[in-house]
């Protein structure tokens, strides 16, 4: 079985222990992220419980092909970060920062949809509180309703992942400036936590907001 | 001191759980021509939850984790169910 080595910063005793508590930090994170986005599937669960119709008639005004692709562009871009990580820690650079890479450039492809169908909501004049065509539903309020948490959760995500995007290919730049030196695996490791975490989110804002069409 | 191999997924694995992904998205997908039901929503989340696991599970790497992580995973998912549960239990019953 083959072994790595990395640095290791003075306040651990071994990589191990380092990277075990990088791990744990960013999951006491993460645990915290979930509370943040789950108030908003709370208040989606609540809501739609009173206009079931209403979101289902408002969500087949969402693009359902929009959001497959974006979907599956989240999924690849999370395995490319999953290989990258795995070919980081074995030291093969050149393939985790090429992968990683790919995994930026899916990130800023699944924003480009996003604004696209943002765009289509504003030429639509579907944009809650501003510029609502109630007349396009037949249930209004309702629906007014789901594009107010269209908005806001899509919006949300939209912000975690251009932060995934920053950080992803900023750790991308600063690897490679460093050149051949060694890289700290506990870096990888935690971005890599949090870009999976903003897939995750997504997979399940996908059936709640476009598999629900009548 | 030093990291074995034996945490962290193969590519093989890695890959497999790509295929997997898009498998469920497929049936994900394909749940919008199934005629209309109230199982649908919950058919549909519980693909979802699916994905959710095996991202968890191998791309988190959530299988390689001690313990102490394994708390923080469960104890996220612990107080939303509080939070979800207290909330309908209101709503529910009114």
């Amino acid at each position: 079985m083959g072994h790595l080595s990395q640095e290791v910063h003075e306040a651990y005793r071994d990589e191990v222990q380092e990277k075990r508590t990088g791990y744990l930090g960013m999951w006491a994170f993460l645990s915290s992220e979930i509370l943040f986005f789950g108030s908003f599937f709370l208040a989606y669960a609540v809501i739609r419980s009173f206009h079931a119709d209403a979101f289902r008639e408002a969500s087949g005004h969402l693009s359902l092909l929009w959001g497959t692709i974006n979907t599956a562009v989240l999924l690849v871009s999370s395995y490319l970060i999953a290989f990258g990580e795995k070919a980081f820690e074995l030291r093969r650079n050149k393939a985790g920062m090429l992968s990683w890479a790919g995994a930026a450039v899916l990130g800023v492809a699944f924003l480009a949809i996003k604004f696209y169908e943002y765009g289509e909501k504003f030429h639509h004049h579907h944009i809650p509180g501003l510029d609502f065509k109630a007349e396009d539903f037949q249930h209004p309020q309702g629906a007014e309703l789901f594009h107010f948490l269209y908005f806001s959760m899509t919006g949300l995500h939209a912000l975690h992942l251009i932060v995934g995007v920053c950080w992803i290919s900023g750790m991308v730049l600063w690897f490679k400036l460093r050149k051949g030196r060694t890289i700290q695996t506990t870096y990888v490791t935690t971005a890599a936590l949090y870009w999976h975490f903003v897939d995750l989110v997504w997979v399940f804002l996908y059936p709640m907001l476009y598999l629900i069409r009548p | 001191m030093s990291q074995s191999h034996e945490d962290m997924p193969s590519n093989a694995l890695l890959l497999g759980i790509l295929a997997a992904l898009m498998v469920l998205l497929g049936a994900a997908f394909s749940l919008v021509w199934l005629p209309h039901g109230p199982w649908k929503p919950f058919l549909a989340i519980l693909i979802a939850g699916a994905k959710a696991a095996l991202i968890v599970w191998i791309f988190m790497r959530a299988r390689y984790h001690d313990h102490t992580s394994w708390l923080f995973i469960i104890g996220g998912i612990f107080w939303l169910a509080i939070l979800f549960t207290l909330t309908f239990a209101d709503y529910l019953t009114r």
